[in-house]
């Protein structure tokens, strides 16, 4: 196998590109054909050339249909051939003179293109599972497109883009060089590859602000920051084996050794094992190589048991609450309440113990109060009479007032201690952003008299370090809370109930939801949205979940601890992604 | 004493029997979750609105491409939808095949307004109904072969529960997304996707 594995994956993107100019088949033959006549009369000592070409692709294309069934003659080697003839023929097309181009559209570069994209999908019938190894100069030719590009001379902000993407590429190329040169036992630290993981992510950054119409001219460009991206993609591989293998070990390690003198510093060692793991998996599913599913299952296993033994180091309460909870997560009120006989004190046995540990007060997160206050799910003061009412109430919300008002349910998690945390957001894409902010301030990793300072300050470093992108890709969501050292599991496609449990837990949940059902909005489509889960009510006795405190940065003034009956959230979860991020 | 005595009346009263809500499709709930799937959890941001899949033809093969949009207001202001800034193609059985972003400058809809009189609870049920109807019409594009008179008021009537979904502005988007797909809904049952509809 090649080191180049992921040429199908560029191919097709690229043919992504071409569906998304909305091309037909039809259209783009029709195009070329017609840059033939157009390119004949332009420069008639290159009309032979230029049928020449047309006819290569329609002849390419004409054996492809080889490929439409499942055939004897379509074969790997068959297909491979195809791609190679797509690249010399493109290669030929590039060396006509300029005039004799179409260079606004480039009609026979999409027959390229379209070619690549039937032979992609041929590929993934023949060889299903192996990347293709083929490759082809795109380091020489992505300069040469950014020059025409630029001589056009009409698009000098797209010519600016185009070369700042260029260099970023070209400096990516090198820099993945010398990683790639290394000896195999002395790889590129994380550091290193992190690194160029920000240069690469620039490189689209600069590429994605050109046209669709430029970017039909940029498409070896493109291509050379996809081939940067699946190298890195593989060294980052190689280095996730080690660093996941290296974060079970370090947990086991600290299992074994609780009490150990030296805990606290070889704690630290395995936490910043578990960054690292956590954004390199976020990164290579971020370069779109299909690395393997399980890392981020091993990473959130790890991370759960990593959270016990950082409070089980802080001892006391903590620790007592983590073991507890470790081993009977549904029984979360009475831990809580053990472990916290009477009113706690501001500066309870927690930080006693943090204190005492030399624990990076920081870290560990304070546990919630075991009877925790909760905002009032409808305001006011009702009779006897209308809480008697409320019991039978078909309305969830005065249903959920009612039985909370009766002693029916109580509440885990701390909805009223979270409350004043969070603000209205400043854009309509930094709700995630928000969410994160919440937990860091109240960890005291960043200041919270400043909210809309702080907002924007995270928003750069999430755009600075890849995690942002008009808004926060799933992947992405708590990789905030990651780099600032705190431990979370990461899921999605989940059901509710994961979440729940997440939520019964008592910490702090980031949760993926369709926000038409938690604003009252009707639009055709979800309204993708994050919001910050701070408590839940549950119902005594059958233990079923009422509804849950929701801290929501996307409405002015923002929902402090605002009550969202289980009806309601469950359309809003079951409407998006099914995602969440447990703060541990 | 209070909470005693409600709680004594509300065990005495049994909780009323729920309907069991109707079950999403495989497609449908793929359509929702595509923005976290493996192809598109990095590119695609999880506040982006996705569109409704629309079946298209990819080498003979039956798919679905849908685009994802972000927007700009808040709930009280209301809100201004972007044209699609993203795409994804979905197999027939759901999984994310591919997906991408689309470059350039972000454009924008009208502002949004709200169909009078529809609730959250008829767009659920709209959006239920329209799945087995879209999925089927799908099917019948696939086959291409002549429909019957039955199969094109089928495909008529998933055309017209399709409309329902559509902003104002918002045909372009999907006219793009597979004109061959619309091309043959207006042949065999008359198109309501059409290029340039504001």
């Amino acid at each position: 196998m090649s080191r180049y594995p992921a040429l199908a994956l560029f191919m097709a993107l690229a043919a992504s590109r071409s569906s998304a100019a909305g091309s037909s088949p039809f259209d783009i033959l029709a195009a070329a054909a017609a840059q033939v006549r157009a390119g004949c009369k332009a420069v008639p000592a290159s009309c032979i050339e230029l049928k020449a070409i047309h006819a290569g692709y329609l002849a390419e294309l004409g054996k492809l249909d080889k490929c439409a069934a499942p055939t004897k003659e379509c074969t790997p080697d068959f297909v491979r051939a195809t791609f190679l003839a797509a690249e010399a023929l493109d290669q030929r097309e590039y060396a006509l003179p300029f005039e004799a181009r179409n260079h606004d559209t480039r009609p026979l570069l999409r027959m390229s293109l379209l070619l690549s994209q039937k032979a992609t999908f041929a590929w993934a019938a023949v060889a299903p599972g192996n990347a293709i190894e083929v490759f082809a100069g795109v380091a020489e030719f992505a300069p040469k497109e950014v020059d025409a590009l630029c001589r056009i001379g009409k698009a000098t902000q797209a010519c600016t883009a185009a070369n700042n993407s260029l260099s970023n590429a070209q400096l990516l190329d090198t820099l993945l060089l010398q990683c790639e040169n290394k000896p195999a036992d002395e790889p590129c630290s994380f550091d290193e590859l992190d690194s160029r993981a920000e240069i690469a992510e620039t490189a689209m950054k600069f590429y994605t602000r050109a046209t669709k119409d430029e970017q039909y001219q940029l498409t070896k460009l493109c291509s050379f920051i996809k081939y940067g991206q699946d190298r890195l993609a593989i060294l980052m591989d190689r280095d996730l084996q080690n660093q996941v293998a290296g974060l079970e070990k370090g947990v086991a390690d600290l299992t074994s050794r609780h009490g150990a003198v030296d805990a606290q510093k070889r704690f630290q060692e395995v936490l910043e094992t578990y960054r690292q793991a956590s954004i390199e998996a976020d990164r290579i599913s971020s370069f779109g190589y299909n690395a393997q599913q399980s890392n981020r299952e091993r990473i959130n296993a790890a991370a759960t048991q990593l959270a016990v033994i950082r409070s089980q180091l802080a001892g006391g309460a903590a620790g007592d609450a983590a073991r507890a909870l470790a081993s009977d997560p549904g029984n979360a009120g009475a831990v809580l309440a053990a472990a916290y006989e009477g009113p706690r004190p501001n500066a309870g046995p927690l930080q006693t113990a943090r204190e005492a540990a030399h624990i990076d007060r920081v870290s560990v997160p304070a546990p919630s109060p075991a009877a925790p206050v909760a905002p009032a799910i409808i305001a006011g003061d009702p009779s006897f009479v209308d809480i008697a009412r409320g019991l039978y109430s078909n309305d969830p919300l005065k249903r959920a007032d009612a039985r909370r008002r009766a002693g029916l349910s109580y509440t885990v998690g701390n909805p009223g201690g979270r409350a004043p945390l969070v603000h209205a957001q400043g854009y309509p894409d930094t709700c995630a952003i928000v969410a994160q902010q919440q937990v860091l301030v109240d960890r005291g990793l960043v200041p919270g008299n400043d909210p809309a300072g702080v907002e924007e300050r995270l928003g750069r470093q999430a755009v600075n370090r890849g995690f942002f992108l008009d808004g926060t890709p799933t992947a992405y969501s708590g990789s905030l809370l990651i780099e600032h050292g705190l431990i979370v599991t990461k899921s999605a496609g989940a059901p509710l109930d994961a979440m729940d449990s997440a939520v019964r837990r008592g910490g702090m949940v980031i949760a993926g939801v369709d926000a038409r059902y938690l604003w009252g909005k009707t639009a055709p489509a979800s309204l993708g949205h994050a919001i910050l889960v701070t408590g839940v009510e549950i119902e005594h006795g059958s233990g079923k979940t009422v509804g849950y405190y929701i801290n929501d940065s996307g409405k002015d003034p923002p929902s402090r601890g605002l009550f969202i009956p289980i009806e309601t959230f469950q359309k809003a979860w079951d409407a998006h992604t099914k995602s969440y991020v447990e703060v541990r | 004493m209070k909470k005693i005595v409600l709680a004594a009346c509300f065990a005495v009263s049994a909780c009323s029997k729920r309907a069991a809500a109707p079950v999403a499709s495989p497609l449908q709930e793929a359509a929702r979750a595509a923005s976290a799937s493996s192809a598109c959890g990095r590119l695609i941001p999880a506040e982006w609105s996705p569109s409704l899949p629309v079946p298209a033809l990819d080498g003979g093969r039956l798919v679905y491409k849908m685009f994802f949009y972000g927007r700009d207001g808040d709930p009280a202001e209301g809100f201004v939808f972007h044209h699609a800034e993203g795409d994804a193609t979905l197999a027939a059985d759901g999984r994310v095949l591919s997906c991408s972003r689309r470059a350039g400058p972000v454009s924008r809809l009208p502002k949004f307004v709200p169909k009078p009189g529809v609730t959250m609870d008829e767009i659920d049920r709209r959006e239920l109904e329209l799945y087995p109807e879209l999925q089927n019409a799908a099917r019948l594009y696939a086959e291409r072969r002549e429909l019957t008179s039955d199969e094109k008021k089928k495909v008529a009537a998933m055309a017209e529960a399709f409309e329902f979904f559509i902003e104002d502005g918002r045909g372009p988007d999907y006219w793009e997304l597979s004109r061959d797909f619309w091309s043959w809904v207006e042949k065999n049952g008359g198109a309501r996707i059409k290029p340039g509809r504001q």
